[in-house]
């Protein structure tokens, strides 16, 4: 090896590290005026919310979507130097000058709160640039006040309209439990969010994560919206789309530029079973009672109608809100959907549940209006003589059940219960779905009360609908969903035969035909059903229940429907539930 | 312990250019206790990889040239072992898989790899009649050219790439014939725009793409080396003075502290300063041909000539990018940069040139 190709090597290096250095220097030295120019020129990046997605019924009709609002952002270095310019806006916006000023004295300790993380030295730097950049000072004005502020920038100094976006119910209460509605973010989800960066992954890579949560001390995300409750909190993330970043560049003198530095991604519509015709009508045949129907298809779960009273208008709830939004939607619970969020007694409707566990369709038993208990005596609502299972189902005979009852005893039928979907939450894909309570121990009369679906048995309609789809469609238990997002799933419970299916069905054919329902015209659009009034305790009227399906030849929904303290179920579930499969079959 | 044989500008300057280093990061992530614990500060990190770098660069000064070389082969083969672990084992974090974590420290075997594939090299260029031949010269290439796939495998195409000037300079330096490295260079030349194609990934080509065509790229993906360069020259002369940087932007560049610590010194200290960074480098380079050139030994010429070009065109390649002469590469400045991996790797290489130096057998003077 040679000491000269050493040579060549070292001359190539130091060459190029001359290279390095002339281009330095003319970066550095040259070209000075010019970069210096650039970052003098005001830069900031602006994070662009989403539009967020609609969410529609299963034909298209439009529950929620956004539509055009304005927001008004101050950089409080041109907005401070006009004195008058708090008191001119106040004026323009109606609202006291007080309030503007708290504004912006707000975002003066949020800016001194930025400064405060840096080194003492660099506080007066910092506070120089946060003046530069744009903060958010109102989250709403009109388009009119927008429209002034544009044209008026001498008025208006440092004020900037930014357009964005409102979220908007048209059918409002209708739709009210299922859409729900948005709420701003909290300090502890913002930071939850900061923390685990879900949703930040693309921000995070444009910017880095610093610059990001630059951003979020300024204020970036304080204006975001969250859905709360019904399908805006459940599929948020689908609605909800991801952000984009502009980078603006406003050079001295020149007006700014844009620059899309990452695009937004709309989000995703939702698309729901439900057909808001039916719910309309259905929310009218509850009128002002509190109550709830379900109707459900027993193939693949999909809900069709989710109607709840007392209902809420959503509109209410979104910014800007005026005053208490709770005390305008009145009393009752409106914002609980009853469908899935309130257990009830089931009474009689729990019946079907008890024939299936006890699977002796031809035993007899004889009712004299008078079961004997062990610690005391149980009532029947009349004297139906010899029983069998069809006949009990259709007259609704509370002797029989009790007879049963107590022979199976509670463990026995409990778990026929929770084998047809009770005690557990149904699974559909909305927030907050309770369990209701099936127990687990009971004899003699507590066994005999169980029977009828008293004791401390508590449903949610949507149970009830599962239960009768279970019967409907041969023993298979179906997971509701609201939304086609959710995939159905069916489990088929093999422990089902027709043969102990066939009399509960009978049963409740004859119901509808000449049994507990008959006072309606269910029977036209041959519906199979049980009716069910419900003791609640304390004198007041029972609950008034029906479930059922139809047509009970070839089965395809389940409904059940609920009055709260209605009285009798036949007299007032019954006709409800008939209103609403009216509505359901007419073209 | 040969003490007057120890390159003292050596060492001096590799400290200096850390304790830039760390000047530089104190200013841009200032030591947060209550924040993120003692351990989690950037600046403690750095100051005790920096100690550890030091301690190492001593510990590689130790031993005799010849016991290094007996170990070369072995250093290589451990660290493809490693490289092969990482890319069959471990989960991609961050989309790449070059690294993995000890206790609270993560290490990139990729940085070690490059060292001891220059040791491996030397050793296999040192002696033997073949080495001069086809054999020689295809032997060295698939040497340089195995742990170089796989660490384009992670994905990370800069320090793959390094392998290239390093393997060009320790052929150079072992005297292969001319018609190889032309032959060589051919091949390069064709199979440049093939890999471009076909191995890179698309974020890689994008940033070559972002190189020759600023406009065909998205305003994005240029976001980092834009304001890289901007921050860079609006040092001007002097700089805006230590600290001057973080508080001109409402938002960071991204990796400030790691790839693009070259553009935090350019706005603090200026012209002046990146001059004086640059100048160190000069004297590490000068220092270690001064080394090579004394240096009579096969082995420790050519590890000598190695280290060089793995400092070398590091630099290059990291300030080229910072500038704007360079794609963007995922390189990060030599003992400058925070990172323990590769401080630690610089420092054991300058370590291992100081053995050379130490040990070096004194070339025959004319006439003596």
């Amino acid at each position: 090896m040679e000491r000269r190709h050493l040579i060549v090597l070292f001359a190539v290096a130091v060459a190029s590290l001359g290279c390095l250095e002339a281009r330095l220097f003319w970066l550095q030295v040259v070209e000075y005026g010019e970069y210096e120019q650039r970052v003098k020129a005001r830069r900031f990046v602006r994070i662009v919310e989403p539009p967020r997605g609609p969410i529609l019924d299963r034909n298209g009709v439009v529950l929620a979507r956004d539509e055009r609002a304005f927001a008004l952002d101050v950089s409080l270095e041109d907005f401070a130097k006009d004195e008058r310019a708090a008191g001119r806006l106040a004026a323009l916006l109606e609202r006291p000058e007080a309030e503007v000023l708290d504004r912006i004295e707000g975002l003066v300790r949020q800016m001194n709160r930025i400064a405060a993380r840096r080194p003492e030295r660099e506080h007066q730097a910092i506070m120089r640039r946060e003046f530069r950049t744009p903060y958010p000072l109102y989250k709403h004005i009109t388009f009119e006040q927008a429209f002034a502020i544009e044209l008026n920038p001498d008025a208006f100094p440092g004020l900037v309209v930014r357009e964005g976006r409102r979220r908007y119910y048209p059918e409002g209460a209708w739709a009210g439990h299922l859409t729900h509605y948005l709420q701003a973010i909290t300090a502890e989800d913002r930071d939850a969010m900061l923390a685990s960066r879900a949703g930040l992954e693309r921000l995070d890579g444009a910017i880095g994560v610093e610059g990001v949560d630059a951003l979020a001390s300024r204020g970036a995300f304080d204006e975001w919206t969250v859905g709360r409750g019904g399908i805006e909190q459940q599929y948020d993330a689908r609605l909800r789309g991801k952000p984009g970043l502009v980078l603006v560049e406003k050079r001295r003198r020149e007006d700014p530029i844009e620059v899309e530095l990452l695009p937004v991604e709309p989000g995703e519509g939702v698309t729901l079973t439900i057909d808001i015709e039916v719910q309309r009508a259905a929310m009218a045949a509850l009128g002002s009672s509190r109550g709830a129907v379900v109707v459900m298809d027993i193939r693949d779960g999909s809900v069709v109608v989710m109607a709840a009273t007392p209902t809420f208008d959503p509109n209410l709830f979104i910014p800007p809100v005026e005053g208490n939004p709770f005390a305008a939607i009145g009393e009752g619970s409106p914002t609980l959907n009853r469908a899935i969020r309130y257990p009830y007694p089931p009474g009689s409707v729990f019946k079907p549940v008890v024939a299936l566990a006890s699977g002796d369709a031809s035993r007899l038993v004889h009712c004299d209006g008078v079961f004997e208990g062990r610690d005391r005596n149980l009532r029947c609502m009349g004297t139906h003589g010899d029983m069998a299972m069809v006949e009990a189902l259709s007259r609704s005979c509370n002797e029989y059940f009790y007879t049963l009852g107590a022979e199976l005893e509670v463990p026995a039928m409990a778990a026929w219960a929770i084998r047809m979907g009770f005690g557990t939450p149904a699974g559909v894909d909305l927030p907050a779905e309770r369990d209701g309570l099936i127990p687990r121990r009971g004899r003699f009369d507590i066994a005999a009360m169980f029977a009828i679906g008293q004791d401390k048995v508590l449903v949610t309609p949507l149970q009830v609908a599962r239960a009768m789809a279970f019967v409907a469609n041969g023993g298979r238990l179906v997971r509701p969903r609201v939304t086609l997002l959710q995939e159905p799933r069916v489990d088929l419970n093999p422990l089902l035969s027709a043969s102990l299916l066939e009399p509960v069905r009978r049963g409740m054919i004859s119901a509808v035909e000449s049994g507990t329902a008959r006072n309606t015209r269910l029977r036209d659009f041959r519906v199979a059903g049980k009716t069910g009034s419900a003791q609640t305790g304390g004198g007041r009227p029972t609950h008034a229940w029906f479930g059922g399906y139809w047509p009970h030849d070839d089965p395809a929904y389940a409904i059940a429907a609920i009055v709260e303290h209605g009285g009798h179920g036949g007299d007032v579930a019954a006709p409800l539930a008939e209103a609403v499969i009216r509505a359901m079959e007419s073209p | 312990m040969r003490l007057r044989e120890v390159p003292w500008r050596l060492v001096g300057a590799a400290l200096l250019l850390s304790a830039i280093g760390l000047t530089a990061i104190w200013y841009l992530w200032p030591p947060n206790p209550s924040k993120s614990g003692v351990l989690g500060s950037t600046f403690i990190r750095q100051v005790i990889f920096v100690g550890a770098g030091a301690v190492l660069m001593i510990v590689a000064a130790l031993p005799h040239p010849a016991v290094v070389r007996r170990g070369s082969y072995l250093l290589y083969f451990a660290g493809l072992v490693t490289l092969g672990a990482l890319l069959g084992y471990v989960d991609p974090m961050r989309g790449t898989r070059g690294w993995f974590a000890v206790g609270p420290f993560t290490v990139q075997p990729a940085e070690f790899m490059k060292l001891a594939a220059v040791l491996a090299l030397a050793r296999f260029l040192s002696y033997g009649r073949w080495k001069d031949g086809a054999r020689g010269f295809v032997g060295a290439c698939v040497l340089a050219a195995v742990p170089a796939a796989m660490i384009v495998m992670q994905p990370d195409l800069g320090s793959a790439l390094l392998f290239v000037p390093i393997l060009l300079a320790m052929l150079v330096t072992a005297g292969t014939p001319r018609r190889y490295l032309i032959g060589a260079a051919a091949v390069l030349a064709i199979a440049a725009p093939i890999a471009f194609y076909t191995v890179l990934m698309p974020y890689q080509r994008d940033r070559i793409v972002a190189y020759v065509k600023p406009d065909a790229v998205s305003k994005d993906q240029r976001y980092q080396t834009d304001h890289a360069l901007f921050a860079t020259a609006s040092g001007g002369l002097l700089g805006r003075g230590l600290g001057g940087s973080a508080a001109s932007y409402p938002f960071y560049i991204p990796d400030r502290h790691t790839d693009f610590i070259f553009s935090a010194i350019g706005e603090e200290l200026g012209f002046a300063g990146c001059s004086l960074v640059l100048l160190l480098y000069a004297v590490i380079l000068y220092e270690l041909f001064r080394i090579a050139w004394v240096t009579k030994e096969p082995f420790g010429r050519l590890v000598v000539v190695g280290v060089a070009a793995l400092l070398f065109s590091q630099v290059m390649i990291n300030v080229g990018m910072t500038v704007g002469v360079l794609p963007t590469t995922g390189l990060t400045l030599p003992f400058v940069s925070y990172g323990g991996s590769s401080l630690v790797t610089c420092f054991l290489a300058v370590g291992a040139a100081i053995g050379v130096a130490r040990h070096k057998v004194q070339t025959l003077r004319r006439g003596s």
